[in-house]
């Protein structure tokens, strides 16, 4: 499996460069969201494949949480906004934080 | 209930569930509905009248063990009011609450609206000048969006970060559709669930029809549903969750088909936790959806690979 697609490693990488300050949007386990739903999410709006999908979902799971999208801050804003109108628990924070 | 699967045509999901359980769970929506401040559906249960009159039936038709010590339930109102949380889980911040609701004209109550944050632009004037100082401080006008007191809704309407600033401008800017998505979906749901005209029969199954193209939807708003039973019940971890599977299904005959045929004398001599009265009853619709949500979510996926692998 290759650990560089996951996309916080590769940002935090580039927090010195002028990039415009990236942010990341995590998603945290909750004890209600079925496994199957979380990587359906993943699947149908990321757009990730089975085995990515199912990769970060059960990094959710035992982690805790997992980093699943990188970008401006707009972006990811839009990001965790579907992520709550899907029921997920997800937050924004800047990368590296 | 039976879960969902993929029509023979491929254009439906349909599970199937019998009436007791339709009206549960339709009612347990439109108190969902009710938290997130949307029109108070007062679902109709007039038309599925199944029995309402004699109370021995009580725990087939919806009027459960919620009803237990809540003497004025007996209305048609809300028999089983998740908008209500249980013991110990009241809100700590009513007034917080309060203005966060009041922003839904839908069901806000004008003069709760006032006094309450979203009122804050007009009475300013001769409000407590710290007050005053503290919305010009934090840069908000009368736009004032709280996060929710209640933790059931705050699971819907997480905060977005753990940074203040940053999660308040989120919710400025996205609470109103959030909570208008999720009504919206809530209400779809409501309505496909009293579709069916109600059988005389309890034990009769029928079918539960969505489109495809409200499959998502439905999916949502039974994780909403979840969520929210799941924040009553406190259900903190997975063990808890686990715990509470265990507990529920080992209150259940052999039929399979009766998820929601427990009552309190059911838990008895099984091992586990006991469960009674309104735990048990809510532990029994948390399952239910469940198995409702999961067969969906296999449904959709489905779906969806099947697709990508034709693009």
């Amino acid at each position: 499996m290759n650990v560089k697609t996951i996309p916080g490693q590769e940002v935090r990488q580039d927090t010195g460069a002028s990039v415009g300050e990236p942010w990341v949007t995590l998603v945290w386990n909750d004890p209600v969201t079925t496994m199957n739903y979380v990587v359906y999410v993943f699947e149908s709006y990321f757009g990730f494949s089975e085995r990515k999908a199912h990769r970060l979902m059960m990094q959710v799971h035992s982690e805790g949480k997992a980093v699943v999208s990188t970008g401006g801050r707009e972006k990811v804003e839009m990001d965790v906004q579907a992520m709550h109108s899907f029921g997920l628990w997800a937050t924004m924070q800047r990368s590296g934080e | 209930m039976r879960p969902f699967e993929i029509s023979d045509e491929g254009t439906a999901y349909v599970a199937a569930l019998s009436t007791p359980e339709r009206l549960v769970l339709a009612q347990v929506t439109g108190d969902v509905v009710e938290l997130l401040g949307g029109e108070d559906t007062d679902v109709d249960l007039d038309d599925a009248d199944v029995d309402r009159e004699d109370p021995e039936d009580g725990a087939e038709t919806g009027a459960t063990p919620l009803d237990q010590g809540a003497p004025d339930a007996e209305s048609d109102a809300a028999p089983l009011d998740v908008a209500a949380p249980l013991d110990g889980a009241a809100p700590h911040d009513a007034p917080d609450d309060a203005g966060a609701s009041a922003r839904t004209p839908a069901t806000a109550d004008d003069s709760l609206g006032a006094g309450a944050g979203a009122g804050a632009g007009a009475g300013a004037q001769d409000a407590d000048p710290d007050d005053h100082l503290r919305q010009i401080l934090d840069g908000i006008d009368a736009d004032v969006v709280v996060a929710p007191a209640d933790p059931a809704v705050r699971r819907l309407l997480p905060d977005a970060s753990d940074d203040p600033e940053v999660a308040h401008e989120f919710r400025r800017l996205t609470d109103d559709d959030l909570r208008q998505r999720k009504v919206d979906r809530l209400l779809l749901f409501a309505d496909l669930l009293l579709e069916a005209s109600p059988s005389a029969d309890e034990d009769e199954q029928l079918p539960l029809v969505v489109g495809r193209e409200e499959g998502a939807e439905i999916a949502g708003a039974l994780g909403d549903v979840r969520q929210v039973i799941g924040s009553r019940l406190g259900l903190q971890t997975d063990a808890d969750t686990d715990a509470l599977y265990r507990s529920v299904s080992a209150t259940w005959d052999e039929d399979e088909d009766d998820v929601l045929e427990t009552g309190p004398e059911s838990a008895r001599g099984h091992a586990g936790e006991a469960l009674s009265g309104p735990e048990l009853f809510l532990g029994s619709v948390f399952l239910l959806t469940g198995y409702l949500q999961e067969s969906l979510t296999d449904c959709l996926l489905e779906h969806h690979r099947r697709a990508g692998r034709a693009s």
